[in-house]
């Protein structure tokens, strides 16, 4: 197959610890079986071999997929593939704004960044030209000012003092507010002394079958427009919108996820207030209808679902004020809200006191700063509850901080935060659809009845979705096969929403296998203790269901009864 | 909630809705409690929410209510209803497909004639603003009305008198049919 179309063929290798820069065209079974994004950045990770993560042989894999740059609806992403210094496990991120697209466009399907500059430096793409440039002046620098200094060269992806420091939970924000959020991606570029990647493109990203493409492209905007969790929820309130409906679910985590009635009137933290007290402003990402992202008047962020769920209730502060001031300090600092807010739900019950809005501000400066109490809170929650002698008090799965659905609750949800490659984390499966709002079908989040096929499902699913690289919300009213279709336009490549899902299940088990490699286990696949021993709302998780349900799951996968992909199973795949 | 939960069931068991279709509201105050997208009218149980009846103030629980949240809402702007029912019925559904909107099914059958008068056909796809502006206006001189090709809003001072009225047009609607099925065959 010779990709010129979607893909650009070209994939940038640069070497920080030799100061070289190549770049290779990759096998074309490779872009044909792993699609991009996630795919192809597991793929290079996993062919890298073992590696610690702070490792100056740890990867930073930034990939595009073969639909980013083009105008297809919510195709803005871009992902970020690495090992996670926070997790140990594979990891991958992947977020908004405008980074994607301009490496597309600058003629590139995939960034790989190796070796440790011995020099802090940036690095400044503009197509062909591929500069590594003293970041001496930028060193210290949290990341809006970071950005502001470099955004006139391109779209800016950067840490701030956190990933400099390496702390655990620090993340990569791209054109300031969008983050590659999760698993301490920031660290590793930290650890690499590199402040900054700055990329700009000046081509376009070609189509096979423009007409084809451009009918795919008006249906795709059509459904979106009817979902009407794009057009009653995400459209007008952004990912707020949720906070209501988990609280009437009685799923939003309380005081560390000891319970889900909370202390206080919820009511300033639910969408609609928002909009009365704060006016936000909507926000898209690139070739983006949906725009769920806010700000204010000013132009300043305002706090996503998960920020809000974990920054208000499960830490028992009551001021949303505070909580739009700590997001903004997460995202200037360049550090993950969802773990931020975990390790401080953990700090709350060991030290069986609330966090008050002064406290919030002050434990997230000092987190990015890696002083005092912050040092050891910014292990994330695993590693301080153990310093505590608390173990039992860590709300994760793998490493990685539950994010705002307690899985008492939404049982599948659950599941798959036990099952996911890379830990706590409800984006991989992202049964927040079905289990909460419904969509495509509604199916009862308070059984784990069929939701081993479910979560496998969309584990694969959303695999291949992260590969394109295609937003999720996205998937509230569009299916695999119109994806599947504007793919086959887009590249020439005739794929079919089968296809889709088996490359999903490729990447899967190439993530598995990867993590089995680290030494992960069966025994890794589980859930925090006080899920399956205290109930909230007259709920909990038995245990023996949710055992049978995971050997159930493994059968599903084509693993034995331990959780290994078998050799049947691999070469199928063609792993 | 638990009248709302009672004639959920009584809809299915007569056979007025089936699977996850159907609807049923109530009124109170500014507010109304309305079923929840996806659920199943005999088990709604926990699949009821409370939203504003204004149709200019959106709520974030829209996203789980009733797809036909907002035919709803238009219907208790436009009407003095406190209650909607909303069902798929067989006989209502068939009839409405033999007529055009805008057209009135004229009951046979005293009772019916006596509760329904006579039954608009309106057009407007499922929770469009469409189906939402028609049915609004069809229901401000009717208790009942009938989508093309979808099935019955019922409206009602209480749940019992908008139950009432949607069993009442399925009964009207099967009456006609049989009837006017009746006369083709003898003519």
């Amino acid at each position: 197959m010779k990709a010129v179309y979607g893909w650009k063929n070209k994939i940038l290798r640069i070497d920080l610890s030799k100061g070289e820069v190549d770049s290779f065209a990759p096998e074309a079974s490779l872009l044909r079986g792993y699609i991009g994004g996630r795919g192809l950045g597991a793929k290079i990770v996993y062919n890298a071999g073992q590696v610690d993560a702070f490792s100056p042989a740890n990867l930073l894999v930034f990939a595009a997929g073969p639909l980013t740059g083009t105008t297809t609806p919510a195709s803005g992403r871009v992902s970020l593939s690495t090992k996670s210094p926070l997790t140990g496990t594979i990891f991958d991120s992947n977020c908004g704004g405008s980074f994607g697209p301009e490496l597309k466009k600058a003629g590139y399907d995939a960034l790989i960044i190796a070796g440790k500059s011995q020099e802090r430096v940036f690095i400044e793409i503009e197509d062909d030209k591929v500069d590594i440039r003293p970041a001496e002046k930028l060193w210290g620098k949290n990341v809006k000012e970071t950005t502001s200094l470099l955004k006139n060269k391109g779209s800016v992806a950067c840490i701030g003092r956190a990933g400099e420091k390496q702390v655990l939970l620090a993340a990569i924000m791209s054109d300031a507010v969008h983050a590659f959020g999760r698993g301490g991606v920031g660290a590793v570029m930290g650890s690499k002394n590199l402040k900054a990647v700055v990329v700009k493109g000046t081509g376009h990203v070609d189509i096979f079958d423009r007409a084809e493409f451009l009918k795919q492209k008006k249906l795709i905007s059509r459904l979106l427009i009817a979902s009407p969790t794009i057009s009653k929820g995400l459209s007008v309130f952004g990912t707020p919108f949720l906070m209501k409906i988990t609280s009437w679910m009685r799923i939003l985590p309380v005081a560390n996820f000891r319970k889900v009635e909370p202390d206080f009137n919820l009511s300033p933290f639910f969408a609609k207030s928002i909009v009365e007290q704060w006016s936000p402003q909507r926000r898209a990402c690139y070739s983006c209808p949906i725009a769920c992202k806010r700000e204010d008047k000013e132009g300043n962020e305002l706090p996503e679902y998960e920020t809000i769920g974990l920054m208000s209730a499960n830490i028992q502060n009551p001021d949303y004020s505070a909580v739009v001031e700590a997001n903004r300090l997460c995202n200037d600092y360049g550090l993950d809200t969802i773990s931020v807010a975990g390790v401080l739900g953990c700090y709350s019950e060991i030290r069986n006191k609330g966090i008050s809005p002064a406290e919030l501000l002050r434990f997230t400066r000092m987190i990015g700063e890696k002083e005092g109490m912050g040092e050891q809170l910014g292990w994330g929650a695993k590693l301080f509850s153990a310093s505590e002698c608390s173990p039992e008090k860590s709300i994760q799965v793998k490493g990685l901080e539950l994010p705002a659905y307690d899985p008492r609750g939404v049982k599948g949800l659950g599941f798959s935060y036990a099952t996911s490659n890379r830990g706590g984390c409800h984006t991989r499966a992202y049964l927040v659809a079905p289990e909460i709002l419904r969509k495509p079908k509604a199916i009862d989040p308070y059984t784990l009845a069929g939701k081993a096929g479910h979560t496998k499902i969309f584990q694969d699913r959303f695999a291949a979705v992260d590969s394109l690289v295609v937003c999720k919300f996205a998937f509230f009213g569009v299916g695999e096969e119109e994806y599947a279709n504007v793919l086959s336009a887009v590249t020439g490549v005739d794929y079919t929403s089968e296809d889709l899902m088996l490359v999903g299940e490729r990447i899967w088990n190439v993530e598995r296998v990867y993590n089995l490699r680290e030494g992960f286990s069966k025994d890794d696949d589980t859930l925090p203790e006080r899920f399956f021993e205290k109930k909230v709302d007259g709920r909990v998780i038995d245990r023996e269901e949710f055992l049978k349900t995971r050997d159930e799951y493994y059968r599903m996968r084509g693993w034995t009864e331990n959780g290994v992909p078998t050799e049947r199973a691999l070469k199928r795949l063609g792993i | 909630m638990q009248e709302l939960i009672k004639y959920g069931k009584k809809i299915v068991d007569a056979g007025l809705a089936h699977s996850h279709f159907g609807n049923v509201s109530k009124r109170v105050g500014d507010q109304m409690l309305i079923s929840t997208t996806g659920s199943m009218l005999d088990e709604l149980e926990g699949q009821i929410v409370t939203v504003s009846i204004d149709p200019a103030s959106p709520d974030e629980l829209d996203v789980i209510a009733s797809t036909e949240v907002n035919v709803h809402r238009a219907i208790y702007k436009a009407t003095s209803a406190l209650a909607i029912l909303h069902g798929h019925s067989k006989y209502a559904v068939a009839m409405s497909m033999l007529y055009k909107p805008g057209e009135l099914i004229v009951p046979e059958d005293a009772e019916s004639i006596y509760v329904l008068h006579e039954i608009p056909v309106v057009r407007g796809g499922v929770g469009s603003d469409e189906l939402a502006r028609n049915a609004a206006t069809a229901l401000r001189d009717h208790k009942g009305i009938v989508v093309q090709g979808h099935g019955t809003f019922a409206r009602g001072a209480t749940v019992d008198e908008a139950y009432v009225i949607l069993s009442s047009v399925e009964h009207a609607c099967t009456v006609k049919y049989l009837v006017d099925g009746a006369k083709r065959i003898s003519v």
